[in-house]
Order: structure tokens, then sequence, then C-alpha cells
């Protein structure tokens, strides 16, 4: 090792960052070269001074003077993130989605929601006439079918507040999780 | 912040509280001011911009996603208000360049033999004076040199602050040192001669 690598490893050498393969070399370098030493020995002194500095010290009401200031400079709003606002996320994907998944099996959802209403309509029906009965006899009014869009435009509702609702537990969770 | 975590107490200060937040100046004020003193020149703004820092800081809290540590994200606040600083005011050092003549061969040149320069590098007082060749760096190495040796950052985390790769936080480093070491060879060596004339 000449004096030029030397002296350009120097200052990782005094930081301690020169990797192993350099320490043999430059160790005898130094031992055998004035020069180089006054270097080093020079580096150290700026070193010593360097890390001998000292905090600068706030003066007395420093914290009280900024404190009195915070009023003047307004309450921080928080301008809350995408996945901060759950509710957000809740009803942005499971709305769409549920409509999505309606649309793809509506004959499916259709039937199931008729037979579905149907039945409650004939238990709906069948309580109505026991108590009219209790109550003396009377005969119960006709009971008004339902209508296919009436059942999907119900269906897409609730399936849509179901999935923003879960959606929005999903997201919570994920926000609780990061702190 | 005694008895409370960093997350404990950017939760309170994110609700309002502001003894939390009076707590975290406490923590952090000298750094802060330390470090507004190593970037800029004129001493009397010191705590007009650390009270600035702060109330970036106060401001900003609700957006703190926590990504960073708290204190590179302060840093970085410091660094940018003292950026904006220098760059309003005509405050920028004279800076000697790096291939000025005062490298090594300066130093044998000034002092003579092996034997004046050691009696020279014995003599040599720095602790006091090495605030005064600081101050002649460019802003971006005294930025590293304040965090590196008084707050014992990491290179990574100086990269963070600065937003530079952390191989140009190493060269900084070794710049700075090699510019403060041409200046007090320069300076120091003049003035020892004159002395021992």
């Amino acid at each position: 090792m000449d004096c030029k690598d030397c002296l350009s490893l120097l200052s990782d050498y005094v930081d301690g960052a020169l990797s192993g393969d350099f320490l043999p070399d430059i160790e005898t370098h130094l031992a055998r070269c004035p020069r180089c030493s006054f270097e080093l020995s020079l580096l150290r002194k700026i070193d010593d001074a360097l890390r001998a500095q000292r905090l600068k010290r706030a003066s007395a009401g420093f914290t009280e003077r900024l404190m009195e200031r915070l009023p003047a400079a307004g309450r921080p709003v928080r301008t809350p993130a995408l996945w901060d606002r759950p509710w957000l996320i809740g009803w942005g994907v499971g709305v769409p989605m549920s409509g999505v998944l309606l649309i793809y099996f509506r004959d499916e959802v259709r039937s199931f929601l008729l037979q579905l209403s149907s039945n409650m309509a004939h238990n709906i029906e069948d309580v109505v006439a026991s108590a009219l009965s209790w109550l003396g006899g009377l005969s119960p009014p006709p009971f008004p079918s339902v209508s296919p869009q009436i059942v999907l435009t119900a269906s897409l509702t609730v399936s849509a507040i179901f999935m923003a609702w879960s959606f929005r537990l999903v997201a919570r969770a994920l926000t609780a999780l990061r702190g | 912040m005694a008895g409370l975590s960093e997350r404990d107490l950017i939760k309170r200060c994110r609700r309002g509280d502001d003894r939390a937040f009076a707590q975290l100046v406490d923590h952090y004020k000298n750094m802060v001011l330390t470090i507004i003193d190593r970037m800029i020149l004129d001493k009397s703004l010191l705590e007009d911009l650390a009270q600035e820092v702060f109330l970036r800081v106060y401001k900003g809290l609700p957006q703190f996603r926590g990504r960073s540590k708290l204190s590179t994200w302060i840093y970085r606040i410091t660094y940018n208000v003292c950026l904006a600083e220098i760059g309003s005011t005509d405050n920028r050092p004279n800076v000697l360049p790096l291939d000025s003549t005062s490298g090594e061969e300066a130093t044998w040149r000034l002092a003579g033999t092996q034997e004046d320069a050691e009696t020279w590098l014995a003599k040599l007082e720095l602790k006091e004076a090495i605030g005064r060749f600081l101050d002649r760096l460019p802003p971006q190495y005294r930025m590293v040199i304040a965090l590196y040796y008084l707050e014992g950052t990491s290179y990574r985390e100086i990269a963070e602050i600065m937003k530079l790769p952390m191989g140009t936080v190493k060269t900084y480093l070794h710049r700075a040192k090699k510019y403060l070491r041409n200046m007090i060879v320069e300076e120091g060596g003049k003035e020892w001669i004159a002395r021992t004339a």
C-alpha cells in the first residue's frame, strides 16, 4: 500500500468502518510511514474535537413561548388517508361488489328471494289471519304480491349494506393492527 | 420522554394533548437547536427557526404515519426549515475547494521537519476552534457532521433525513473531514509559524 491509498482509507479507518481485508496493509504502512501516521493523528484530533461538541441549550421558557403560539397556529387537522377511513373502504368496495355478484347470479338470487318472500308472505298472511280470527272472526285483507324488481332492489340494498359493513370491519381491524 | 413510549406520546399529541406535545418539545428542542446552530450562520435566528420547526411538527403530527422514527421525521423538518432559510438569505459560507493547495503537502511545507509537525500537532487545540471551521463547510456537510457526531445517527438514518443515498452520506462525511483538515492545516499552520517565528 502506498501513501495515496493509505490517505484515502484513513477516514474509514478512524471511524472503524474499514473492512478487515485492508486492516493489515494499512497498519503496516502506518507503522513505517511518519507522514501518514501524522495524518492519522491529525484526523483523530479532528474526530475527537467533533465528538466533544456540546448540544446547544434552548433558552429558559422556550417550550412555554412555543405553547403560547399553538392556539394561533390552529388545531392541527388530520387529513385521513383512504386506509384510515374504513367506512369509505367498506362502501366503496362492498356496494360495487354486491352489485356485480347480484347481476352475475341474478336468476338464482331472484328465484331464491321470490321463494323466500312468498314463504314469508304466506307466514305473515297466516299470522294476520290467526290474529284477526282471534279478535272476532274478521277476514284478512288480500296480501299484496311482491314484484321481482322490488325483491331484487331490496336484496341489492341488503347485501350492499352487509358487505359494506363487513369490509368496514376488516379495514378497521387492519388499521388497528397498524397502530 | 421518561415513562412514555414514543408511540403513546404521538397518540396523545394527536388527540390534542398539549402537555404531551410540551414533553415532545422538551425532549427534542436541544438537538433541533443544535442542528440549526450548525446549519445557520446568523445565530440570532436560532430560536425563531426552532420554534418554526416545532410549529410544523405540531401541524404535521396528525399526518405522521410512523413509517420512520419520530426523531428522523423531526430532524427532516429541521433540515428543510434550515434549507429554506439558507435559500432565502445570503448566508452561504465561502468554502475552500477540495483541491485547494492546502493538501497533505502543505502540512509538511508549513511545519518544516517531522519533529516540527509533531510539535505543532501536539499543541493544536481544536475543541474550541472546530465550530469556526465547521461554519465554513457547505450546509449539507454541516448537517451530516451534526447528526453523525452529536446525535450518533446512523448512516442509514442520515440518508433518510436528507433524502440521499447512503453512499453519498459516507462521501459527505469523508469530504467534510477532509475540508476541515485542510482548513485547520492552512490556518493553524500559519498561526503556529507566526507564534514560533
